[in-house]
């Protein structure tokens, strides 16, 4: 599904994984490079799951969540029923990684077989998130983070 | 040695020694070895090319095959940057044209002023957010995605590493 839907992230110099995660923290469908560690992807899908949800309580719209760690970055893009989920190389161009985004997932949208498919899937709902409780560092940090993302 | 399907060496390309494999599990060269310790994420291919008296066709040889062996990561090019090509940034204007007609040349104009760049000399690196930023200057989020998209077929093929 990944290959057939995001033609130009899977072939893409620099780009290690691309998956997509459902509501639920599921991992529902997936790319990795040759010789990388797939098993990885469903912890990433749960912090996925965790972060948005956490921010749709929190009243805060995220459009993209961009994260960078020691050699690579991991870029998420929230839709209505699933995430979109880049794991790539800190030498990727993240203007470039939006835009190959932007432009598959609106082809993917668009697909018929895609939307019967995702008409299967879970919503979004408070319950997906862990029912923790913020102390005021975490608050902090995620508002921080929106308002980083709100530029 | 067959590097026919390797990539092209660049002399302003910088590489490390990658961490997922050591030099010691596959059986060098000297020369290779040679190149290998001078390995420090800092000098460029022709810095290592002029160090070691090895022409482009030997740096060619010996980084593709190390490449290929998966011993070496790309740090990143020098500070001698690619610049895009002047018909490329009239083609992305020509399809903002279609979009927001003749004031297209003038909203290329703004953005490269707000981005500080120059047209003459805009390095590919910011392409892709030249792009993205112009296509806010289009009203509609439908036609907005048409352009990104028409853009994209430009220049996703360019070298961005």
């Amino acid at each position: 599904m990944i290959e057939q839907h995001f033609p130009q992230l899977v072939g893409r110099k620099g780009v290690s994984a691309v998956m997509l995660c459902d509501t639920r923290g599921g991992v529902r469908g997936y790319w990795v490079k040759p010789k990388m560690n797939n098993e990885v992807l469903g912890e990433i899908c749960e912090q996925f799951v965790h972060v948005f949800s956490l921010a749709n309580q929190l009243g805060y719209e995220i459009e993209e969540l961009v994260v960078p760690f020691e050699k690579g970055l991991i870029y998420a893009r929230p839709a209505e029923k699933f995430i979109l989920g880049v794991v790539a190389r800190l030498n990727l161009d993240v203007s470039l990684l939006r835009l190959i985004v932007n432009v598959h997932l609106a082809d993917f949208l668009q697909d018929k077989k895609v939307q019967r498919m995702l008409k299967k899937w879970p919503e979004w709902s408070p319950a997906n998130s862990s029912p923790i409780k913020l102390d005021e560092i975490e608050v902090q940090l995620i508002q921080r983070m929106t308002e980083a993302s709100r530029g | 040695m067959d590097n026919k399907k390797s990539s092209p060496i660049r002399p302003d390309m910088i590489f490390k020694l990658s961490n997922r494999r050591s030099p010691q599990e596959v059986k060098l060269k000297s020369l290779e070895w040679a190149v290998i310790t001078q390995l420090n994420g800092e000098k460029t291919v022709a810095q290592i090319g002029e160090i070691l008296a090895l022409n482009q066709e030997e740096l060619q040889d010996i980084f593709g095959r190390l490449i290929q062996e998966g011993l070496l990561e790309l740090v990143n090019h020098s500070s001698t940057t690619q610049v895009v090509p002047q018909h490329l940034l009239k083609e992305i204007e020509y399809i903002l044209t279609l979009y927001v007609g003749p004031i297209a040349a003038i909203l290329v104009d703004d953005v490269l002023s707000e981005m500080k760049l120059e047209r003459k000399s805009v390095e590919v690196r910011y392409l892709p957010f030249l792009v993205e930023r112009l296509s806010y200057e289009i009203t509609s989020p439908e036609k907005q995605l048409k352009f990104q998209r028409e853009a994209l077929e430009i220049i996703r093929d360019l070298d961005y590493a």
